[in-house]
């Protein structure tokens, strides 16, 4: 019913918009339809429909029209397809929406390595092949963007810190709720012939592709705005909703990892927003800012679209590192190495992410004496990377290991992450990166980090947090073999990316030289077999949450907030708000408690926790 | 309970504190959008402006959005006070001043449509600027104008943080502005 | 205190910002039409003190943390 709403208001906000909009272009004496032009303008009265049907006006809005505001009172399943402002429903929002998009993506890589088995455009023409190739691509950075964050920063970060929510429950519920328009506009980019500039939208090429070009610059501008809101919300919850004795330095780690990702997320999003709103004036209002003939500057559009995307690419990771070294922690039974240490180097990457972004462009024309500043400031960001590095190997180190299948995708991702962040060493170098610019070295590179790094961070979230969130298990067994089958999978693709990178294949291309062939179909088949991966998960994932055995509160043993609660948490997580005593990772320290909970003998515990 | 008082005391910030973290926050990050547009105004224009700018109609708006920020100050006090007819009071002239700035803007439009259209290099820019910062103006007289209608009716005779908020928002449109100005006129 | 004197108190800092804005936004106006060597660093200095009257001024920059208007 909700849907239903929003897409009428949605729809009658872009009439009423279009209506505008032409007006506009008839007294101006232009013709009065044009799809983009009108379609660009209608979108945000589209949105703000969208927005107000969906739940903003009834819950919401209406007391600022001296209205009392309708009382929310749905239950059960329904509650995840309306306007609720439950941070552990907006999670899981968040989780089944991206985890959709996730698998969707994926389908379009698996057609593209298929294209790839064999020279020649066998099944999709190079125009066929760039789009799906850019649907790819675009799909998977907002998966990597907002994934995790959205997923697990909503669910489990206002219970690791003590809350009862977020600071702002509507705010988070409007940031989950921009998403569909972004789904909408990806599907009217793909129905109307797609994009062939790939998810990086260079100009002049996306200022003068077709139509589709136009719903690719709407999709990531709506996306941007739910990025800075729920971003916002996150940054404001850590530093006023923590607990009584919630210091700091007693945050678990993924708390820092997640509040360190929502600065860089608050900051730097809007210059992609506004990279797009320049493409989409340039498009459809006649401005000519990525247009030479006219004296506008297309390097113009790398330099802001890089300043966001460098620093996203810290977005998508730091969430992944927080999850690794909270895993590697609670599962080497040792409390985590170097905390403090590992913090400052979250903090140095939010620091030193903002002076890296020209290392994108060192092909692109840019002033030549920037090269090597760039290339010093990108290998110097490998140093606070170090010290998160270090802290995991320091954890594990005479660790009392317990294999499990959340601590394996952990491994997985510091065995990837390291190859990922060794390769981006080669690249930061100028001279290598001339020759392997725009090659499937590249290509390798960023997935070893993104899918190895960042997406086997989401998927060992999902088996650890999947009993709180659902009150069930899921099979032990079938999680091993897919980390395994995926992990093999993984590697047995992106490894020979890098041989094949090296040989002088190129990036978005439908068809390449024969000698290239035998190559492209082993990593065809590896990806073939990564992609079947999956099927495992999925058959795993959706069998436990309707069948799986009941979950204990806290079937790891760990020590942080979420699981001295039940599985699932009460609507108010906390019985009475807790009192945290000492840091979550105090394993093997006798008598050594992280928070009291409340309930009988509270005063003795906290006395205990006090003089200890 | 005692040595609760003991423990390092966090999670003691009220709502309004709450709200206004959150609101600077959204203006930092707004911060970052306008000093964007400025980079991109310096990076395809130098220190140029054109001479067929109307510096007449820029002085003109530029005080008008200037005096309005003052009664919008006033606005505020007076609903911090609970003095109501006194915030309607100014709250109306805000109103009325932000609605000139925007005529003022819509009158420049007209002219510097045929001066230097969008389609050359100081139009793109000064098009662009001028929008996205009317944009910001005609959103905040959006909320001026339900602040105007509640704060008549006395829903903020207990609260005053909504008249609070929506004025500091008339604020920040007023900062960007001191930036605009200068880079778009000046020079 | 009463009411008068006090709306006189909470009137008065923002006489005094709204007379310094004017003030600078005349001196702009006069140092960009006299076309004088360094302009750009004056009316960039000059934007940067408008803004801090504004923010400090009106926008009590200092009560984000505080509880008072
Ligand atoms: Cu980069």
């Amino acid at each position: 019913m909700t849907i239903v709403r929003g897409v009428v208001a949605g729809a009658v906000g872009y009439v009423l918009g279009a209506a505008l909009i032409m007006a506009i272009r008839a007294a101006s004496g232009a013709a009065a339809w044009e799809v983009e032009s009108v379609t660009a303008g209608a979108w945000l009265f589209a949105l703000t429909g969208w927005l107000l049907g969906v739940g903003v006006w009834r819950y919401w809005a209406r007391p600022w029209f001296g209205r009392p505001a309708d009382t929310y009172t749905t239950t059960g399943w329904r509650r995840y397809f309306d306007f609720d402002t439950d941070h552990k429903v907006i999670g899981v929002q968040y989780l089944i929406t991206f985890l959709t998009m996730f698998f969707m993506a994926g389908l379009f890589a698996m057609l593209m390595r298929y294209e790839l088995m064999g020279v020649g455009e066998d099944i999709l023409n190079s125009d066929q092949y760039n789009s799906i190739m850019s649907l790819h691509g675009t799909m998977m950075v907002f998966v990597a963007v907002a994934a995790t964050v959205g997923a697990f920063g909503n669910y489990v970060l206002p219970i690791m810190i003590g809350a009862d929510d977020m600071a702002y429950p509507k705010l988070n519920a409007l940031s989950f709720w921009l998403v569909p328009p972004v789904l909408v506009a990806l599907t009217a980019s793909f129905l109307l012939g797609g994009y062939d500039t790939g998810w990086t939208g260079y100009a002049p090429l996306s200022v003068k592709n077709d139509v589709g070009g136009l719903f690719f610059n709407l999709a990531f501008f709506s996306l941007g705005l739910s990025s800075i809101v729920g971003a916002l919300n996150i940054i404001v919850t850590v530093i006023t909703m923590r607990a009584r004795g919630m210091t700091w330095f007693r945050l678990p780690i993924f708390v820092w990892s997640i509040f360190v990702t929502a600065i860089l997320s608050l900051i730097f999003t809007q210059f992609v927003g506004l990279a797009m709103l320049l493409v989409i004036l340039d498009r459809t209002a006649g401005t000519v800012f990525f247009d030479p003939a006219s004296g506008g500057q297309p390097l113009l559009y790398q330099n802001v679209f890089w300043f966001y995307s460098h620093p996203a690419v810290y977005i998508m990771i730091l969430p992944a590192f927080g999850i690794t070294l909270e895993m590697v922690s609670h599962f080497s039974r040792k409390p985590l190495f170097a905390y403090r240490w590992a913090v400052g180097g979250l903090l140095g990457i939010m620091g030193m992410s903002s002076v890296v972004w020209a290392h994108h462009m060192f092909t692109s024309g840019m002033a030549e004496a920037l090269r090597k500043p760039f290339l010093a400031s990108t290998e110097l960001i490998s140093i606070p990377t170090g010290f998160i590095f270090l802290s995991a190997l320091g954890t594990l180190w005479l660790g009392r290991i317990r294999y499990t299948v959340p601590m394996l995708f952990a491994l997985g991702v510091l065995f990837n992450f390291l190859i990922g962040g060794l390769t981006g060493v080669f690249l930061a170098d100028v001279p290598v990166d001339i020759q392997l610019q725009d090659t499937y070295f590249v290509v390798a590179h960023f997935h070893y980090v993104i899918l190895g790094g960042g997406i086997f961070a989401l998927f060992g979230a999902i088996y650890y947090w999947f009993p709180k969130m659902t009150g069930r298990m899921m099979n032990n067994r079938l999680g091993k073999v897919h980390f395994w089958w995926m992990m093999v999978g993984f590697n047995a693709t992106f490894l020979p990316m890098f041989i094949l990178g090296l040989q002088g294949m190129n990036r978005r291309i439908a068809d390449y030289t024969p000698g290239l062939e035998s190559a492209n179909r082993a990593v065809s088949m590896g990806g073939f077999f990564l992609g079947t991966s999956f099927v495992i998960f999925l058959a795993n994932f959706i069998w436990s949450w309707v069948k799986g055995p009941p979950a204990p509160d806290n079937p790891w043993g760990a020590r942080t907030l979420e699981w001295q609660i039940p599985s699932p948490p009460p609507h108010e997580n906390f019985e009475i708000p807790p009192i945290v005593l000492a840091d979550p990772y105090g394993y093997g320290e006798p008598g050594s408690v992280h928070a009291d909970l409340g309930g009988n003998g509270r005063s003795e515990s906290l006395e205990e926790g006090v003089q200890a | 309970m005692t040595t609760t008082e003991t423990l390092p005391m966090e999670h003691t910030t009220s709502r309004l504190q709450i709200n206004r973290i959150g609101l600077w926050l959204f203006f930092f990050s707004e911060t970052m959008l306008f000093a964007g547009i400025l980079v991109t105004r310096f990076t395809l224009l130098g220190t140029e402006v054109h001479e067929e700018v109307s510096q007449t109609i820029g002085l003109i708006i530029t005080a008008i959005l200037l005096a309005s920020s003052y009664t919008a100050f006033r606005a505020e006090h007076a609903a911090h006070r609970g003095d109501r007819e006194e915030t309607t009071r100014y709250l109306s002239m805000t109103l009325g001043l932000g609605a000139v700035f925007v005529a003022g803007v819509a009158f420049e439009w007209a002219e510097a449509f045929s001066a230097f259209p969008p389609g050359t290099e100081f139009g793109t820019v000064f098009f662009t600027m001028t929008g996205i910062h009317a944009f910001h103006v005609i959103t905040g007289l959006i909320f001026l104008a339900l602040l105007w209608n509640n704060s008549r009716q006395g829903r903020y005779d207990a609260d005053a943080w909504p008249v609070e908020a929506g004025v500091k928002y008339w604020h920040f449109v007023d900062v960007v502005w001191v930036f605009f100005y200068p880079a778009l006129y000046l020079l | 205190m009463t009411e008068i004197a006090a709306k006189a108190v909470e009137r008065s800092p923002g006489v005094t910002a709204i007379v310094s804005l004017a003030v600078l936004t005349a001196v702009e106006f006069v140092v960009s039409s006299a076309d004088i060597s360094g302009s750009l660093a004056m009316l960039t200095v000059i934007a940067l003190v408008k803004a801090a009257v504004i923010l400090s001024a009106f926008m009590h920059l200092r009560n984000v943390l505080r509880e008072e208007g």
